[in-house]
């Protein structure tokens, strides 16, 4: 019924269109993604087969907007399956993404998918991140009112996307949000800014026979309905700025809790100071029992309704980034972190100036204590856990003359890795020096040569020799530019140091790119070492492999 | 031409979704459909000049600011997509401030700077900002609803607008050396002069 219901609003919303094109045709834009891999064998580095050697991720989207109408559609197919490291539930091809909406003074609605976020996100953040194969629109109604200029109601009611499904979990949600501000605009608050905010958000899913894990004979008393509450307060006084909110949630018994009664909290905080020149960040958290899903049942990175930020500095360069990366215990964590920015003053350099970053995190689990039964455990407020992850490093910048640039970076690590990669629940302490040098150098108008060249240094773990990550790694890396359209690039990644000789691994791969305007087609050949790709807050495991990659973005 | 070509591929529309055999796969598909209709039969497709599309973003207080709003007086404006911990983004706006003041006074360039960063970075990037001493204008679209009105793929990509308001010119990633082009453009437009989009 439903997707007759959207099948004939179509229809009316191409008539409407059509009226409309007699006076104004709208525009059509979109983009498109294709990333494709020839597979080759390479049992060394751990390879898994591909039978079928070839396959592909593709998307196309199209937007039409026409004054304040707007509609649209993305087709995606994964052929004859999704790329490794992606769910194989992808496979297979659709359209999981159309809507259409308007917008009229105030008041603007969307009827199809759309995505969303309350807040800081705590208890809904419906989102994308293509590079993960991240994808969890709501699908049904939203719509958004806007009161006297400066408050802002949001409703919205959906089921969220399930690869090329929807979940069977229902969602409502509402979102009012106040700015002082700009309630009262002609009011003079000096430098003071105030933005307050509530939501709320419930999912609705059917009743399930779930054996008690403490008397099989029993089933469990699960609750049907699902609320969660968040408040939060954004408040600014000259260079300062505070950002705080709490989020509550009822018991919700899932497969991720082990379905335990206990209902969940999270808190998070920022407060931050920017001035000319010099800008500080604090963060903190505290996440308790917070997985929050559209499924009581899934785990991963399905269906996520909520989201749990990491506290860490994101980094981007290769060791720092992907050899112990870090990923969210959104069920239980404490962290905070502290991060400075500050250029040199002129006098005090010359010419250049110095950028300097120095960052601090720290996540610990929390201290917890079993309760034996299904309210699964208590837990002190403050007082820190295990401990799961510890980074500190300091990066500068400094252009050394009009044609050369270059970026430095230390950082101490220290992670509990089975902890942070879900490998185990026995702690596997590993602490390593990272260190990374980045010269950029301008040859001539338009030729631009970059090279970086990064360690880290660990102990081998004698314990582990079947494992390809273990010991110290070098890395290096040579791209030439031609700009603006051309680049090549070759990688190596080397293990030189694994306890087992035969997995000191040289990972060497070659790009190379074109770019024009808003297309960019790149080609590359190599090695994929296994591990985990982060990019906002989300990971997936991509394990290794060998072969030729094209990739193909366009925007028009 | 370009419709009766299409008319000639597809003389059977459903021909197409033989992929989505059942029927709810085909209403589905029916919104695709009427997109396509659209898509051949209207004479101006993607356009080399548009207007800012309107999405909701945050400026450096968190208040919410539609983007139908970016406006510079008839002078030419930069929009910039860039992230906290993209290196070639921040490879670009560095590139592009050490040039900003003399462009500013040259051509009365703005550029505003929309990060992407999520709420694990959008509280450092006000800090960033001030603690690079770039003088941009600076909003975050920490869901990406600007991102997707723009159907920008990846970070960085830049788009030109003229004094109209009209974009007129996108480019997406960064090498060192782009923002000559890109400087080239903006002197073209403060002057008045047309420029061929991608």
């Amino acid at each position: 019924m439903r997707n007759i219901f959207f099948g004939v609003l179509a229809l009316a919303l191409t008539g409407a269109m059509h009226a409309q094109l007699l006076s104004s045709p709208g525009q059509i834009h979109g983009n498109v993604g294709i990333d494709a891999q020839y597979y080759t064998n390479d049992s060394l580095i751990g390879a898994p087969e591909v039978p079928e050697k070839f396959r592909m991720n593709a998307f196309l989207n199209l937007v039409y907007t026409n004054n304040n109408f707007r509609a649209g559609a993305r087709y995606e197919a994964y052929l004859p399956g999704p790329l490794l490291g992606f769910d194989p539930r992808f496979e297979g091809q659709g359209i999981p993404f159309r809507y259409a909406g308007y917008t009229l003074g105030d008041l603007d609605v969307t009827a199809g998918h759309f995505y969303e976020q309350f807040g800081n996100g705590l208890i809904l953040r419906a989102y994308e991140e293509r590079a993960l194969g991240f994808d969890n629109p709501l699908d049904g109604f939203r719509a958004k009112y806007t009161l006297f200029g400066g408050i802002r109601l949001t409703a919205l009611v959906g089921r969220q996307r399930y690869f090329f499904e929807m979940s069977d979990g229902v969602i409502k949600g509402f979102d009012a949000e106040a700015s002082l501000n700009q309630l009262f605009p002609n009011q003079d608050f000096g430098k003071f800014r105030l933005l307050l905010g509530g939501s709320f958000v419930s999912r609705y899913q059917g009743a399930q026979e779930i054996p008690n894990p403490d008397d099989p004979n029993k089933i469990l008393d699960i609750p049907l309905n699902v609320g969660s509450y968040a408040g939060r307060v954004n408040l600014g006084y000259g260079k300062f700025q505070m950002n705080g909110e709490f989020a509550w949630k009822i018991n919700d018994p899932n497969f991720t809790n082990q379905f335990i009664y206990r209902p969940g909290n999270a808190t998070y905080l920022s407060a931050s100071y920017a001035t000319k020149g010099l800008g500080i960040t604090l963060q903190g958290k505290r996440v308790e029992n917070f997985d929050f899903r559209s499924d009581r049942n899934e785990s991963g990175n399905a269906l996520l309704l909520n989201f749990i930020p990491m506290l860490n500095k994101q980094h981007t360069y290769t060791l720092p980034g992907t050899i112990y990366p870090y990923a969210v215990q959104a069920n239980g964590e404490l962290g905070w972190q502290a991060d400075v920015n500050f250029t040199t003053p002129k006098w005090f350099r010359g010419k250049y100036s110095t950028l300097i970053n120095l960052n601090f995190s720290m996540v610990n689990g929390l201290d917890t204590t079993r309760t034996g039964d299904r309210q699964g455990y208590t837990s002190a407020l403050f007082n820190p856990g295990r401990l799961y992850y510890l980074d500190g490093n300091l990066e500068i910048n400094q252009k050394i003359s009009k044609k050369l640039k270059l970026n430095l970076m230390y950082m101490y690590l220290w992670v509990d890795r089975n902890q942070t990669q879900g490998l185990g629940t026995s702690p596997r302490e590993i602490a390593s020096h990272i260190a990374v040098a980045d010269l950029t150098w301008k040859i001539a108008k338009r030729h631009t040569l970059r090279m970086e060249v990064q360690t880290l240094q660990t102990a081998q773990e004698l314990d582990q020799i079947g494992d390809r990550v273990n010991g110290s790694w070098l890395m290096g890396m040579i791209e030439y530019s031609l700009s603006p359209n051309f680049f090549v690039s070759v990688m190596d990644q080397w293990a030189y140091e694994n306890p087992v000789a035969d997995f000191q691994i040289h990972y060497i791969t070659t790009t190379v790119g074109y770019n024009s305007g808003a297309t960019r087609i790149a080609l590359s050949y190599g090695r994929q070492r296994e591990g985990i790709v982060c990019i906002g807050g989300v990971c997936r495991q991509v394990p290794a492999s060998n072969g030729l990659t094209l990739s193909l973005m366009s925007s028009f | 031409m370009c419709k009766i070509n299409a008319m000639k591929g597809f003389h059977d529309p459903f021909q197409l979704f033989k992929l989505v055999p059942d029927k709810a796969g085909i209403m589905k598909s029916l919104l695709f459909v009427a997109l396509g209709t659209l898509f051949f039969s209207t004479p101006i497709l993607a356009q080399d000049n548009y207007p800012i599309p309107n999405a909701e973003v945050q400026d450096l207080e968190g208040n919410t600011f539609q983007t139908e709003g970016l406006a510079n007086d008839g002078n030419p404006m930069i929009i910039s997509f860039w992230a906290t911990w993209c290196k070639p983004c921040i490879a670009e706006l560095s590139a592009i401030h050490d040039q900003y003041e003399d462009l500013q006074d040259e051509t009365g360039l703005k550029l505003v700077a929309v990060s992407i960063d999520d709420v694990r970075n959008v509280a450092k990037v006000a800090p960033f900002v001030y603690g690079r001493n770039w003088t941009y204008e600076v909003f975050c679209d920490p869901n990406g609803n600007f991102k997707r009105a723009l159907s920008v793929n990846t970070v960085p990509h830049t788009f030109l607008v003229n004094g109209e308001g009209q974009i007129v010119w996108q480019h997406n990633s960064y090498n060192p050396g782009d923002e000559e082009e890109l400087f080239d453009l903006v002197r073209k437009l403060a002057k008045g002069e047309a420029i061929k989009g991608h």
